[in-house]
């Protein structure tokens, strides 16, 4: 859920908007000198954007504000500094993960990329918002906020690398079905970069795209709960290995916890007991075992559950022979 | 062991590689390899061999360059030979001989900031600009866009790709992976190396170190409370060398 709140718009982005970032910090200035409270609290307007923000943050900085600012304010007025000094972090910003970090991570994210390409600095930080929301909060609300800056910068042909790195590690199936409707873009540009994002191949004409998109949508559907995902961006390969399949998670039809492999001791006897035989196949037996185990599942778990306590053997053929939609 | 037009071959069948060097060191590991190094010629298996030991040669020289770490938003070029590009990458200029482009970035790489991966593509280059001649160089790569692998020349293209492959030799691009990095210094989420033989691997940033020096760079730039410490991934890029071989007419 987007929480930023629907306020009427804030004095100083009025100011900036119209006559432009100078007259913006001309007018904070003046406030200052006619009283600092006031000042603070046009800092702090709930309703107050990013991009204004940024704006105003080297008078922050020369009049000593920081302590005095809101939360939010303080929490942004750090990260700004700690990005621009290029300084090694430690997650000094939010040494507490708590959620007043996480919100205005989000409002400078979901704020700031309507300004986004203001400033090569301020984009810096856009960028480093999401790194943080993604990687360590593993926050769900923004990504279609992330995914539509990626493609848009992308159309521009500027910079999506660090944004790409957070997409690859937010870790989550909802990113990875958002990139994919990427896929039927009418410009080819989409088309190319959701390919990569997706590790999926390049295809050229729209009718194999459309076929690309709806096959990659059955295939996320099918998987989406046994992704087990990977640590490597475009800085390590062309095409990142955003994910594989976890093939014991999807045969047992367990879900895997925060797309890591279920640790041992999180399985009953019984499902050891199943596994056991299972990691003694090929591979390919794998593939057919899991793919017919999760389609049954979902159609007949009656007949799931007579299915996976049969012998390996049987269960096999079975699945060779099909019939996955359970009838 | 290695295979000429499917016989086995002994190091002794094998003349012409300087004793001592790079390529006889890779001859010889790929001779005592479980696995098939596999050739339909001899011409295939020295272009290979030339083109390792000079993917490792130019690594050393880059090394030593004085090219900047940067990461893309603030790269930096000489722009007598190239031009920066909006995503911190860096396009050939027209009308630039492109192994003059190249070398000037071993010979001026005070001029020049960029991140690892540029890095492994401005050696790749360097390699084949040596192996080819500038001359069929500049024939064959007439356009050269300087980034993260997506950029890359198709044909190219194994060279950014991580694949897994038995044995991994001299003049592999390799990947430090660091899957806990702290979100906010993106720029050591990894590292990409060439490896160079004897332990020994060059990555930009992090210059010529061995594996432990390397992991112990990654997991200074963790987050708190990391608990996966970096590591070098089971893969390598490498480029299709037959495929190249076969454009020097070998």
């Amino acid at each position: 859920m987007n929480r930023i709140n629907h306020q009427p718009a804030a004095v100083l982005d009025g100011i900036r908007k119209t006559r432009g970032a100078q007259a913006c910090r001309e007018f904070f200035e003046q406030s200052e000198k006619n009283g600092r409270a006031a000042a603070i609290k046009l800092a702090d307007d709930g309703a107050l954007s990013f991009g204004t923000f940024f704006t105003i943050l080297p008078d922050l900085q020369r009049l000593q504000m920081q302590a005095e600012l809101s939360e939010r304010g303080r929490t942004a007025f750090r990260l700004c500094e700690t990005i621009l000094s290029g300084a090694k972090t430690g997650m000094g910003i939010c040494p507490e993960m708590n959620g007043g970090c996480q919100d205005t991570l989000l409002w400078i994210f979901l704020t700031g990329m309507l300004d986004d390409g203001m400033d090569g600095d301020f984009d810096r930080i856009i960028d480093a918002s999401a790194a943080v929301l993604a990687k360590t909060y593993h926050d769900e609300s923004f990504l279609p906020a992330l995914v539509s800056l990626i493609f848009r910068r992308n159309r521009r042909g500027s910079y999506v690398h660090d944004l790409a790195w957070a997409f690859l590690q937010s870790h989550s199936p909802k990113a990875l079905k958002l990139a994919a409707d990427y896929l039927n873009s009418e410009d080819g540009r989409d088309a190319e970069l959701a390919e990569d994002l997706l590790h999926l191949p390049h295809v050229e004409n729209r009718q194999a795209r459309r076929e690309q998109h709806a096959g990659y949508l059955k295939w996320l559907e099918e998987n989406g709960p046994y992704l087990l995902f990977g640590c490597a961006g475009f800085n390590a390969t062309a095409r990142p290995h955003v994910c594989d399949v976890d093939l014991a998670a999807k045969y047992l039809c367990r879900a895997v916890p925060d797309h890591r492999r279920i640790p041992k001791d999180g399985l009953s006897e019984a499902e050891k007991s199943v596994l056991e035989g299972f990691a003694k196949i090929r591979g390919e037996e794998q593939e057919t075992l899991a793919h017919f185990s999760s389609q049954i599942h979902r159609r007949n778990p009656v007949r799931w559950r007579r299915w996976i306590r049969s012998p390996l053997d049987a269960q096999l053929k079975a699945a060779k022979k099909g019939g996955g939609d359970g009838r | 062991m290695i295979q000429i037009a499917g016989k086995t071959r002994t190091l002794a069948d094998i003349s012409g590689i300087p004793a001592g060097g790079t390529a006889a060191g890779i001859l010889a590991a790929m001779s005592s390899s479980p696995s098939v190094h596999s050739y339909e010629t001899d011409g295939q298996l020295r272009f290979e061999l030339n083109l390792r030991a000079q993917l490792v040669e130019k690594s050393r020289e880059l090394a030593r360059s004085g090219l900047r770490f940067a990461v893309f938003r603030d790269s930096t070029c000489n722009p007598d030979f190239w031009d920066r590009m909006p995503n911190g990458g860096f396009k050939l200029k027209k009308n630039v001989s492109p192994a003059a482009a190249v070398g000037d970035i071993f010979r001026n790489g005070g001029r020049y900031g960029t991140e690892c991966a540029t890095a492994m593509m401005i050696v790749l280059y360097g390699a084949l600009a040596e192996v080819y001649g500038a001359g069929q160089f500049d024939r064959l790569f007439p356009k050269i866009e300087l980034m993260n692998w997506r950029r890359l020349d198709p044909r190219l293209q194994g060279f950014g790709e991580l694949e897994k492959y038995p044995d991994y030799l001299p003049g592999d691009r390799r990947y430090f992976a660091n899957p806990d990095v702290d979100p906010l210094v993106p720029m050591w989420q990894g590292e990409n190396v060439v490896q160079l033989g004897g332990g020994l691997y060059y990555g930009h940033g992090v210059g010529i170190n061995r594996a432990e020096a390397i992991i112990r760079n990654l997991n200074g730039n963790r987050s708190p409370g990391a608990d996966e410490p970096a590591y070098l991934m089971d893969g390598a890029g490498r480029p299709d060398f037959k495929k190249l071989s076969a454009l020097s007419g070998q």
